[in-house]
């Protein structure tokens, strides 16, 4: 009997959470239409909090909230305070599409920021475009994600930007090179860049491998690609990849240059001494001495107690120029995409002043500067020593 | 060369760590656990902590580490394995499954989600060898891991618990008979497999020098493959399993290139099942021995669901749920639909022929590739395609499958785990056609007869009108004289056999009508996200068709739709708190588990007490 009671007992607790579930789901989403009336502005952030890419979606957070603090000290959007809804994507191109599809039935939201990997972006790039709600992908390097239509920007540099200059600083120091890229769209599309722009440059590619996002032990690739005889070793990837990849080389006997990883302070962390000397773009270094840079260090700094790395950067810059797009065409979301169109002096910390070219939706001209690792610090090259 | 064999037998030796522990639970609990890796990454994080945190030495780390570690395959046990003793032995591998979501996220929460630098106690490159540097740590960790494989032998040999444990290994139920405690038993394996766990974690983290709490997936099932290699249930082969994987791994990837890694790892399983099942060192399973057949069917009766319920429900969902639901609870919706599509076909493999399927992201794959490819880059129009899309899956994997079904028990589980990734490495290889790791972008929404399904509510509808007739023709099957053979096979396959009925054509038949269904619901998932890439079919989505089907109850199609409710609803209502998000997440799923290990729409049979009726011969 007592066995049968607990056994029905159960099918109540299960069919209740199912239930549960049920009606939960409903009511959470209706209840995303309310707040529109209210003197609280929101931006949507489509990002990792969980999964592979959880440490960006922390960066973001820190770049985020020291906006935040600056912007609603400053009185927000003409009196109105700035809010972020956040939605945890794990950058996973199956959860950004209703993301969103509720940042889009959300009227108090006015701007969609994110989503980190441009694939989980132009996933949902169709919803944000047919919803009128603008999608600013701040991390998309992919040349692909602003052609998904007009309500999708993005002020990151495009991969064949960031590899015809990372081609021209290899060339300065190597005739010929072994690489390895992350095989994932962006991975991949780097390399073929890459490929294109060695070829313009007489840069010989001697041996070069694909490298999967959760590979750990990268020795079998490093040692045949050692063996191919380099002047130099060019890894195309993020930052824990790239450390990585960094010790690995040391590990195996791999003397000379590198060019790689990630401006972070996570990568200078993890690759510790095997990558003094390395070579990568960025469009920031908190060793800048431009006083808006050292003000900006300063401040973070004295928040989070750590030097602010590129993606701190992107992500406070992100949402500032969609808060300055704002005040110019208004709190709304036409206001925004107004202001994305028509103001021509937005200020970032890495790309500095800039205007949008209106057929691509990124920011015309700017390039990013090639930084040397020495002591522990990414320092512009031909700055130090 | 020198250098590639220095760096294969390294990573073997970690292997081999993790094999042990995979194959010592294995053989006590006949339960694969897929919590190990999780458990592998927080001996890790937790060596990290209290080495370069806490500025503990070293040696005093791998003990509190050890401890710890085992502390917590303890706490596994008993509260989520030993409840489903009697449960279908997939109930207690979803649990384990939801313990490891549970651990790996915790661990994230509060140790933070950042890769971070395992502090360099021991030095890690100062012995050359060739081309390559060793270090002593390496040369430390594999005398650990040969002490410890003798200590072990040696316990299990000599020592009154370790004869406990083999007893309890060999038959649970003659042991328990002559006394052993069986549950104590089960514990102490478990505490010295995640000890090990544990340990390989210290070690593992010091070799590679990063570590993270997400880096158990990949270690776990890594360690997975070298045990099935090795023979699962052997000690000895889980080390040499782990040795010939870490060496495959090296000239292979040396070889090919790191992009084939997968290929590689899986593809190794999968030509050991076909060819030497039971691995190097085990005995092949004899098919009287399969865990799996009667405990699905024996124990629950399925509620029954008349035809006009279904047609009520459906009326319902059709009308009341778009007109209540916005956008955003209907696009929820669709994704539901889905995965109950993929999920009510697999009922015939699993729950009537008792055939275990944990790599069905390898069909769902096929259909959405062929759907995509076929309109993205021929202009074929929606019909034919997603038509296409189900007969190609089902002739693909029938094929690829074909080899299995001589397997029994949780060989055939495994064997589909492996076929699944190994599907969908070659579809990330095959990038002429398939565009690879660049993913397929702009697949057009469905459209029938000029008219094109734009908004979710028109997908929701479509994808509602999919989902009946998927329930029609497996209702259908599983009522028709077909069905009744099929379900004959799950009950008994030796009494089937011996009836007359083509075993091996009939189970291969009920998996290529699933990959036929599960084809068409990857092909409607495709077009509503418009963009797929080969990381979409990953192995926890494998996971979630399995779950949506335990949950349900194996054998019911209509509980297969409520599993797809409650799991993909459950963590788009969780929502709400975001960071313990798949904690919560991996607790509901481990509560459903525990309590309807049968399924939701299963009920436990009113005669007999539910436990199979056993006769000692």
């Amino acid at each position: 009997m007592s066995r049968n009671w607990s056994r029905s007992r159960g099918l109540r607790v299960a069919v209740g959470v199912a239930v549960l579930a049920l009606v939960g789901g409903l009511a959470s989403a209706c209840a995303g239409d309310s707040g529109s009336g209210s003197d609280t502005v929101y931006f949507g952030v489509s990002g990792p909090k969980t999964g592979g890419s959880a440490e960006y979606g922390r960066l973001w957070q820190q770049g985020f909230d020291l906006a935040l603090d600056e912007i609603n000290a400053a009185g927000g959007i003409n009196g109105k305070k700035v809010a972020l809804k956040w939605e945890d994507s794990q950058s996973d191109p199956k959860q950004t599409v209703p993301i969103a599809t509720k940042f889009v039935g959300d009227q108090s939201i006015i701007a969609e920021l994110g989503d980190f990997s441009s694939p989980a972006s132009i996933a949902a790039s169709p919803v944000y475009n047919r919803g009128k709600l603008v999608q600013y992908g701040f991390t998309n390097s992919s040349t692909d994600f602003t052609k998904g239509g007009d309500y999708s920007w993005s002020p990151s540099i495009t991969l064949d930007v960031f590899q015809e200059r990372n081609t021209e600083w290899v060339k300065s120091k190597a005739k010929k090179v072994s690489v390895v890229y992350l095989e994932s769209d962006w991975g991949k599309q780097a390399f073929q860049y890459f490929q294109q722009f060695a070829k313009e440059k007489g840069i010989e590619i001697a041996y070069s491998s694909p490298i999967l996002p959760d590979s750990q032990d990268f020795r079998p690739v490093l040692i045949k690609g050692r063996d191919a005889n380099p002047d130099a070793f060019v890894h195309l990837g993020y930052g824990p990849d790239g450390a990585l990849v960094a010790k690995q080389l040391r590990d195996v006997g791999f003397t000379g240059q590198f060019f790689g990883g990630q401006n972070t302070p996570q990568f200078i962390d993890l690759a510790g001494a095997a990558a003094e000397g390395d070579i990568v773009n960025g469009v920031f270094t908190p060793s800048d001495p431009s006083p808006k840079i050292q003000s900006f260090v300063t401040k973070f700094k004295a928040k989070f107690n750590t030097d602010p790395g590129d993606f701190n950067v992107y992500a406070y810059d992100a949402l500032n120029t969609l808060v300055k797009a704002a005040k110019y065409g208004g709190a709304t979301r036409e206001g925004v995409l107004k202001g994305l169109r028509e103001v021509k002096d937005f200020d970032g910390i890495g790309l500095g002043t800039f205007a949008f070219d209106q057929q691509t939706r990124r920011p015309s001209g700017v390039k990013p500067i090639e930084l040397i690792l020495q002591n522990g610090k990414f320092l512009p090259v031909g700055s130090a020593k | 060369m020198f250098d590639t064999l220095v760096a294969g037998l390294v990573h073997g030796n970690a292997y081999a760590l993790i094999a042990v522990g995979i194959t010592l639970i294995f053989g006590v609990s006949n339960v694969i656990n897929f919590a190990h890796g999780a458990i592998f990454a927080f001996g890790s994080v937790l060596g990290w902590w209290l080495i370069a945190q806490h500025g503990l030495a070293w040696w005093a780390a791998l003990v509190v580490v050890v401890a710890a570690t085992a502390l917590v395959g303890v706490a596994i046990d008993v509260l989520a394995v030993r409840p489903l003793r009697r449960a279908p032995a997939i109930a207690a591998l979803l649990a384990t499954v939801a313990v490891g979501l549970i651990i790996e996220n915790v661990v994230a929460l509060v140790f933070g989600p950042d890769t971070r630098t395992f502090p360099q106690v021991l030095p890690t490159n100062n012995i050359r060898v060739g081309g390559v540097r060793l270090g002593t740590s390496d040369v430390v960790m594999f005398v650990i891991t040969l002490t410890v494989m003798a200590g072990l032998w040696a316990f299990l040999r000599y020592s009154r618990h370790g004869l406990a444990i083999r007893a309890t290994a060999q038959d649970p139920d003659a042991a328990a008979q002559m006394g052993i405690g069986v549950g104590r038993v089960q514990s102490l394996a478990f505490a010295i497999a995640s000890g090990l766990g544990g340990l390989a974690g210290i070690f593992v983290g010091l070799y590679n020098s990063n570590i993270s709490p997400t880096s158990g997936g990949i270690v776990g099932m890594t360690g997975f493959v070298a045990a099935t290699i090795g023979g699962l249930g052997s000690i000895p082969g889980a080390v040499i399993g782990g040795f010939v994987l870490g060496l495959v791994e090296a000239f292979g990837i040396y070889w090919l290139g790191d992009g084939y890694r997968d290929l590689l790892t899986f593809g190794l399983l999968v030509i050991f099942l076909v060819l030497r099942p039971g691995g190097l060192l085990a005995r092949p399973p004899a098919i009287e021995s399969e865990p799996m057949t009667g405990t699905f069917l024996g124990a629950g009766r399925e509620l029954r669901v008349r035809w006009w319920h279904a047609l009520i429900a459906f009326a319902v969902a059709g009308v009341a749920i778009p007109s209540i639901a916005d956008d955003y609870g209907i696009s929820v919706g669709t994704q539901i639909l889905a995965y109950a599509i993929i999920a009510v076909s697999m009922t015939l493999v699993a729950g009537s022929a008792g055939q275990l399927a944990i790599g069905q992201a390898g069909p769902i794959a096929i259909g959405a590739y062929t759907s995509a490819v076929l309109t993205v880059s021929h202009g074929w129009a929606f019909l034919p395609a997603i038509l296409a899309a189900g007969l190609v899956a089902a002739v693909v994997s029938s094929v690829l499958a074909a080899p299995l079904w001589r397997l029994g028990g949780h060989y055939v589980a495994i064997a589909t785990l492996g076929i699944g990734i190994v599907t969908v490495a070659i579809i990330r290889n095959w990038q002429s056609v398939t565009r690879g790791s660049y993913g397929i972008f702009g697949i057009p929404a469905p459209s029938l007869f000029g008219h094109e399904f734009t908004t979710h509510t028109e997908i929701f509808r479509l994808e509602l009108v999919v989902l009946g007739i998927v329930l029609a023709v497996i209702v259908g099957v599983q009522r028709s004289r077909l069905g009744t053979a099929i379900r004959a096979i799950g009950a008994d396959e030796v009494a089937a056999r011996s009836a007359g009925v083509p075993v091996r054509d009939y189970k291969a038949l009920a998996f290529a009508l699933a990959a036929f269904f599960s084809g068409i619901g990857g092909a409607l998932l495709a077009h509503q996200y418009s963009y797929i890439d080969p990381t979409v079919f990953n192995l926890p989505m494998s996971l979630l068709v399995m779950t949506i089907l335990v949950l349900g109850g194996t054998a019911s199609p209509y509980g297969a739709v409520l599993g797809a409710a409650v799991l993909i609803g459950v963590p788009e209502v969780l929502r709400l708190a975001p960071s313990w998000r798949i904690v919560l997440y991996g607790l509901v799923l481990l509560l459903v588990v525990r309590f309807r290990p049968q399924g939701i729409l299963v009920r436990r049979e009113r005669v007999g007490t539910g436990k199979p009726i056993t006769v000692d011969a």
